[in-house]
């Protein structure tokens, strides 16, 4: 059961990085591992996160590994403090939108600089901005149906069960 | 939860090093045939996506946008007779510059070879269809109707990776159309418009004049008279030493399907 939820899950991020590639220039990819790293196990989110970076960066045309490098890292960061947030497993659904929107804002602004400074070999910072302006508001249109799937998909999600 | 993390450490650090490796690896050029394979996969799946946002975009811009359309049809009406008067008085300076030719025996320039291409993505640079298979090399230009779309910065066989000028990566040689011919270079900004700077401050620039490329990169691919876009605001400083001014596209590029590649 728990391949198939994987399955399913890295389907959407594969789904996911067509769009980004082709016509929604917002890191969608980052932005749903984010959320979902808040809602399920630490391994799944590592395992995952590689091969979807590998498959983004496939898909731009971009220097393979590059991407799994920098979600890795940001990521691991989200999976080492979301226990201060949900150590009891007291904050649900929305409760935990700040906390998620929060780490998704602080996480794309370090991408971002990360993988532009990466591809022109100087820190860029001018064109992140507008992107991360679009990367907070696209959480907030998306949280809604992450959340929703999560719930559906893990009913135990409810008390965020984070066992590997 | 802190059990799990650490639990998990190694499995972090072997990808992680997972990544370093296929970094380096790729930077060798050792997944190249697996990037080709890929692709011949991934890009018409690309390709039909594009596509189908674009129709999409489309049918509710012009749903969206009567009013706008109304106004942009009569503004576009209005051009048409300019250009109509434009065209009229070009035919006589190419009448004209054909007498010259055949009287001094010069040959006009080989038209450059143009291979056109379909926009397959627009993430933080554009995506085209054609690759090293078609004879596209990082460095060529792409161009679409004497306006300069971008620059070849990677290519796989079968698609190709092209930086545009809105880039903050993009830095192009430039001038304005005015008396002096203002020189300036032509950086991206915000990944959306273009600042052309390094004007000096008595050249006269005002908003609607249209930048071209200069040609005097130190690489030297991109050639002269290519048209960057139209300014649409300019910015002086009575202190500053240089003045600039934001240049908009001609082109929206998440509207562009069909481009050329200067595969000459």
């Amino acid at each position: 059961m728990r391949s198939f939820k994987t399955y399913y899950f890295f389907l959407v991020l594969v789904f996911f990085a067509f769009l980004q590639s082709t016509v929604w220039p917002t890191n969608l990819v980052f932005l749903t591992l984010a959320i979902w790293s808040f809602q399920r196990s630490a391994k799944e989110i590592l395992v995952t996160t590689f091969f979807a970076g590998l498959v983004l960066d496939f898909l731009t045309g971009g220097t393979l590994g590059v991407s799994s490098f920098w979600f890795l890292l940001i990521l691991s960061l989200i999976l080492l403090f979301r226990f201060r947030f949900l150590a009891k497993g007291s904050l649900t659904g929305w409760q935990i939108f700040p906390f998620v929107a929060t780490f998704v804002f602080l996480g794309s602004l370090v991408l971002s600089t990360a993988l532009h400074s990466v591809e022109s070999g100087r820190l860029t910072l001018a064109f992140f901005w507008p992107q991360l302006l679009a990367e907070v508001i696209t959480t907030v249109i998306f949280y809604p149906i992450f959340g929703y799937l999560s719930l559906r998909w893990q009913k135990e999600n409810l008390q965020l069960q984070l066992k590997v | 939860m802190q059990r799990s993390i650490l639990a998990n450490v190694p499995l972090f650090l072997l990808l992680l090093a997972l990544s370093f490796l296929t970094f380096s690896f790729d930077r060798l050029g050792i997944f190249g045939p697996a990037k080709n394979a890929v692709g011949f996969v991934a890009v018409p799946v690309q390709s039909a996506i594009f596509n189908f946002s674009q129709k999409m975009k489309l049918e509710f811009a012009t749903f969206l946008q009567v009013r706008q359309i109304a106004q942009d049809y009569q503004k576009l009406q209005e051009d048409y007779a300019k250009l109509l008067a434009e065209h009229a008085r070009l035919s006589a300076v190419q009448q004209e510059n054909k007498i010259l030719r055949s009287q001094f025996e010069v040959q006009p320039d080989l038209a450059p070879k143009l291979l056109p291409a379909q926009v397959i993505g627009l993430s933080k640079n554009l995506l085209i269809d054609q690759g090293s298979q078609a004879g596209v090399k990082t460095g060529q230009v792409v161009t679409l109707k004497n306006t300069l779309i971008g620059q070849v910065i990677a290519e796989s066989a079968n698609f190709a990776t092209v930086q545009l000028p809105t880039s903050p990566q993009s830095s192009i040689t430039a001038y304005v159309e005015s008396p002096g011919g203002s020189k300036g270079v032509v950086t991206g900004s915000f990944g959306s418009t273009m600042v052309v700077e390094k004007i000096l401050p008595e050249e006269h620039l005002e908003v609607g004049q249209l930048v071209f490329t200069a040609g005097e990169e130190e690489r030297g691919n991109i050639p002269k008279g290519l048209i960057l876009g139209k300014i649409s605001k300019v910015e002086k400083k009575e202190a500053a030493v240089f003045q600039s001014a934001e240049i908009e596209p001609l082109f929206k590029f998440d509207q562009l399907r069909l481009v050329f590649v200067d595969a000459t």
